[in-house]
């Protein structure tokens, strides 16, 4: 049969072209229109991990490609999808009248023209992406401070360092500070298994690999908190390696580093004289794998060569906002219950293999839950206000993740 | 399969060889259709155990701080999930499809090496147990299914999990590498006289590609787990950066076979939609040629784009944009299958069976993931999206929106021929949409997740990340789609008793298969046909170019069996009906073999062995294991059974 006669029988039984283009159009926007409806539930909740709120250039470079390539990506989805709806409504026969439509095998023209097409757009998105690329590597060789991170299983420690990688004596665990506007360069170092350092608001992730040392760079452009997490499985309790970026002024910065580098000096040895602060006896008990700066006896391995048993800083504990890596607020019922029985708490963790239920009476829990508490600067802890603060559940005694039951995988190494 | 009565015709007389039933008969099979269900009936109710460990996953994070399943034990559900999925559901499913429908595309009586066949199944399923084992033992892989270097190493992953993964993939990797040996040597010798690889039907075209693939890229995951085998038996260090071993290579060596493994899921994926969207359209399939280059391109460019898995990992501006380069590469031959599948259905007679439904959907499913594939090219946004919910959003847009969405197509589509009865059209339509909108709604909210920075491989949040909404859409997405699974499955169950008989050509489809009873008699092709064209039946019935009558001859044995003025007969059923009994002479068939089966149980003893502190044979420093002693044994005697196996019975 011949074409022509072929389209006239089918115009006759199938509606017009622009009622099939208006029934797509209207199921397409209602589409967009629901989803809009639903991502706006979410709208007051506050993203902490958000990847589309750069507050450093580097993310914001990647922020403006992510919206370039975003809106090519949705003219092709609209396309492409637009031509399968209007082919499936406009070309649909479910009967078989017996009739052939057109038995086209191909088009060599209308072939090429959609391989060189996506070719050119692709063109489009590799520039700004190599550019972007070297850029980042650029910015990476040198700042204003240098900032070392050390991945464990699961937290992370962090030394400080000026310009020329000077150490300034301030080691904090699962926080970075950051004084604004200054370009910091941040290595990475992990000598257990794979981290990745994520803070989406600040920078891309970037692994943090034994035996290599990465470097990134994060010149924060505004003051406030940001969230980071580890974004590399690396065992039982990779979801709980959540950290804290506290982006300061360059004054509390530098006021903080000498609070920090002061510490808080005591002992816990009780027959020290008085004028000495004096620690519960038990938390020597501690300090065999945890630092207080300015403590007597403080000296557990830190940064690449410290054992895998080898526990955060302690010093300024009470400023901090969160227990175990993200996972409790700092609070004294969750620092006792941390205390009672760790492995409870956060299957898995290294202390957990030394501190068992009973481990610690209770009145030592209670007073090394109220010490720690107390360790803070002289000058009381700093506000860090900018954002708002991502606080953690607190810890009830009757979670259901208070009673799981131990795989015997459960303890990675021994 | 043989409980289907057909009607019988004086002139057609019985079958040459009568299929044989009882489980030794399928214990002992050497058929490529009988293996081919094996595998999918394998590979289905894997894909169920993956799916309930799917179900486990969302159920836990369906609330924030939700106690349902323990760290370690999510782990383990998410690291079996992946592997499951993988190795066990999605290779297998396309590796029963290649099985049952790519002989009789080509029309060939078997595959090439029958028994090395029924081999490849034998152990694929030793592999499969290898791996579920570890439930029974309490010591279930939660490395992940990829496994990275060092937190596998017995450092970190102190227990007998990883070894039972370890070795699990290294069995499952001798199975794919046996059929895909076998299907390539099957395709390239085995074609009907005429059946030019360029008059190949595409799905013929996506097993010889996805083989060849699997040839080239399993050597490297061998490789990698070799070293990982004796990192963690014999106290090597390859992976151990404190002794001088960098656990990047083994992220190398795992990659250069992970990406084109996402290949070797996704291209039966392209051949099925190839198949499918042209029956339905009634038209050819649009720029064949093109396709089949595409197919190839995407191939050869898969080999060169793994590192694109590790743009964080820090190799440098330079490696990073090249890789970035090959990867956006890709997306052009992919782009160009896309367009010609459209340009199939422009101006068709679209008929939407769910066949049809699920290989549009397919298409349309798969263009989301193609496209979010080509976002994370950019490596700078891949910092972000790189382990995030947006990556597990995009491959499973690639290999259920992609794979599965094909498979479940191709069994809509192919169910006929294997049972010679159709599947309810009514359910199945049902099935095509409960599984649209469950994929939807659990996987697309995935992308919101992933932009709000939710990592992979978090068993637990907490109510201020921010992610609780999208995490309570996607469970519930996830019980529809898992509702859906339940409408296929009684579909099957359903139409297997009461569904409407087929007949050799239902949909009025243009390839070989067709031509041929259903289910196809042990024999498949009374006589080899001779093609002429690429799609033969409907060259046969419409015409050379398909539109208009034409007188055009196929002819089989020399014969002119089809011409336009008796467009209903199939080649082989008019060769039936031609003066049968004088021509039912000998057809070569080879005999069932339980050698393959004994080959591949000690394959299996000589696996499990090391993964036992107990039994061993002590002796002075050495403590080798019983089973895999025992296992080369009897590896041995199958070996050597086979090697002496007649053929065929003497006559």
């Amino acid at each position: 049969m011949n074409r022509r006669s072929h389209d006239q029988v089918e115009q006759s039984r199938r509606p017009g072209r622009r009622g099939i283009v208006g029934r797509v159009l209207t199921l397409g926007t209602l589409a967009i229109i629901a989803l809009l409806a639903l991502s706006a539930c979410t709208a007051d909740e506050v993203k902490p991990y958000t990847t589309i709120s750069p507050a450093s250039p580097l993310a914001a470079d990647i922020n403006s490609l992510y919206k370039l390539v975003f809106w090519l990506a949705l003219i092709v989805f609209i396309g492409v999808q637009f031509v399968i709806v209007y082919s499936a409504l406009k070309f649909r026969k479910p009967k078989d009248e017996g009739t052939r439509p057109p038995q086209i095998h191909g088009n060599k023209r209308i072939e090429i023209l959609w391989t060189i097409i996506p070719a050119i757009i692709l063109l489009v998105l590799l520039v700004p992406t190599i550019s972007t690329l070297f850029h980042q590597d650029a910015e990476a060789k040198s700042g204003d401070l240098t900032i070392d991170v050390y991945g464990k299983q699961w937290w992370w420690e962090i030394h400080y360092g000026d310009a020329q990688g000077q150490n300034l004596g301030v080691i904090t665990a699962n926080e970075v500070h950051l004084p604004v506007n200054q370009k910091a360069i941040i290595r990475l170092h992990s000598n257990n298994v794979i981290h990745s350092f994520w803070v989406p608001q600040l920078a891309g992730k970037l692994d943090v690999i034994p035996g290599h040392v990465n470097t990134m760079a994060i010149t924060p452009k505004d003051t406030g908190n940001f969230y980071g997490e580890c974004a590399e499985f690396c065992g039982t309790q990779h979801a709980w390696m959540r950290f804290k970026v506290v982006v300061q002024s360059e004054n509390d910065f530098y006021t903080w580093v000498n609070d920090w580098r002061t510490g808080n000096p005591g002992t816990t040895n009780q027959d020290a004289p008085a004028g000495v602060a004096k620690a519960p006896a038990s938390f020597a008990i501690c300090l065999a794998c945890h630092r207080v700066n300015g403590m007597e006896n403080s000296n557990a391995a830190v940064g690449i060569s410290a054992p895998a048993t080898a526990g955060p800083n302690l010093t300024n504990f009470g400023c901090r906002d969160t227990l175990a890596a993200g996972m409790l607020i700092n609070n004294k019922d969750n620092v006792e219950a941390w205390l009672r029985d760790p492995e409870s708490v956060k299957a898995g963790n290294w202390m957990g293999t030394v501190i068992k239920k009973g481990t610690l009476s209770e009145q030592e829990v209670e007073q090394l839950a109220t010490y720690l508490e107390s360790l803070k600067p002289k000058g009381g802890c700093l506000s860090y206000s900018g954002q708002p603060v991502d606080q953690p559940v607190s810890y009830p005694a009757a979670s259901p993740a208070a009673s799981p039951v131990a795989s015997p995988a459960a303890t990675p190494g021994s | 399969m043989a409980s289907i009565a057909r009607p019988t015709t004086q002139t057609i007389a019985r079958p040459v060889i009568q299929a044989p039933s009882g489980l030794w008969s399928w214990l002992t099979t050497i058929d490529h259709k009988r293996i081919g269900l094996l595998y999918g009936v394998t590979a289905f109710i894997l894909f169920l155990v993956g799916g309930i460990e799917a179900l486990l996953i969302r159920t836990q994070l369906i609330v924030p701080q939700n106690g349902v399943l323990t760290a370690d034990q999510y782990n383990s559900m998410f690291t079996m999930h992946g592997t499951t999925m993988i190795f066990l559901a999605i290779m297998p499913l396309s590796s029963a499809l290649f099985n049952y429908i790519m002989p009789l595309q080509i029309g060939a009586r078997d595959v090439a090496f029958p028994r090395l066949n029924a081999f490849s199944y034998w152990v694929f399923l030793a592999g499969a147990v290898i791996l579920n084992m570890s439930w029974l033992f309490g010591t279930v892989p939660s490395q992940g299914w990829y496994g990275y270097a060092p937190l596998t190493d017995n450092s970190w992953n102190p227990t007998r999990a990883v070894d039972f993964w370890m070795i699990g993939l290294q069995v499952l990797g001798v199975a794919s590498i046996a059929a895909s040996l076998n299907f390539i040597v099957t395709i390239l010798n085995l074609r009907a006289p005429g059946v030019t690889m360029m008059r190949l039907p595409i799905f013929t075209w996506a097993t010889l590609i996805t083989s060849i693939m699997i040839v080239l890229a399993f050597p490297s995951l061998t490789v990698g787990l070799i070293l990982l085998m004796m990192d963690r038996f014999t106290g090597t260090h390859f992976y151990a950066p404190a002794a001088g071993g960098d656990p990047l290579l083994w992220q190398h060596l795992f990659w250069i076979f992970g990406h084109p493994e996402v290949y070797i899921m996704i291209l039966p994926a392209f051949g099925i939609a190839s198949e499918i969207i042209p029956v339905f359209s009634r038209k050819p399939l649009f720029g064949y040629a093109v396709m089949v280059y595409a197919l190839a391109a995407i191939a050869f460019l898969g080999f060169g784009v793994w590192a694109h898995h590790m743009f964080t990992t820090g190799l440098g501006p330079t490696v990073n944009s090249v890789f970035a380069s090959s990867t956006m590469l890709i997306a052009v031959p992919t782009g160009v299958k896309i367009f010609n599948w459209l340009g199939t259905m422009w101006l068709g007679h679209l008929r939407f069976t769910s066949a049809m439904l699920f290989a549009v959907g397919m298409v349309s499913m798969f263009t989301i993931g193609g496209i979010s594939g080509v976002m994370e090219a950019v490596v700078p946004i891949d910092q972000h999206q790189n382990d995030s919910y947006l990556v597990i959003a995009h491959f499973h847009y690639v290999l259920f929106g992609g794979s599965m969405f094909a498979i479940l197509g191709a069994i809509y589509y192919w169910f006929p021929k294997f049972s010679g009865r159709l599947l309810n059209e009514k359910l199945g339509v049902w099935n095509f949409w409960l599984t649209f909108i469950g994929f939807n709604a659990t996987f697309f909210p995935m992308h919101f997740l992933g932009l709000e920075g939710m990592p992979r491989r978090y068993y637990s949040y907490g109510d201020h990340s921010g992610w609780a909404f999208w995490n309570h859409i996607v469970s519930f997405g996830s019980y529809l789609l898992a509702a859906s699974i339940l409408v296929f499955l009684y579909n099957v169950a359903r139409s297997l008793q009461h569904g409407e008989i087929a007949g050799d050509n239902p949909w009025d489809a243009p390839t070989l298969e067709w031509s041929i009873p259903s289910p196809p008699p042990p024999y498949n092709f009374r006589e080899i046909p001779t093609v002429t064209h690429r799609d033969p039946l409907w060259a046969a019935k419409y015409g050379e170019g398909h539109a208009e009558e034409q007188a055009l001859d196929v002819t089989v044995g020399g014969k002119t069996i089809a011409r336009s003025q008796a467009p209903d007969e199939s080649p082989a059923r008019e060769a039936a009906r031609r003066d049968p009994v004088e021509e039912n002479t000998h057809i070569h068939m080879p005999n069932p073999s339980y050698y393959p089966l004994i080959a591949a149980f000690g394959l299996f003893l000589l696996s499990v062995g090391p993964l036992f502190d107990e039994p061993r044979i002590h002796y002075e420093s050495l403590h080798l294991p019983l089973f895999s002693i025992i296992g080369i044994i009897v590896l041995l005697l199958g070996v050597y059974g086979w090697s002496f196996e007649p053929a065929e019975t003497p006559e």
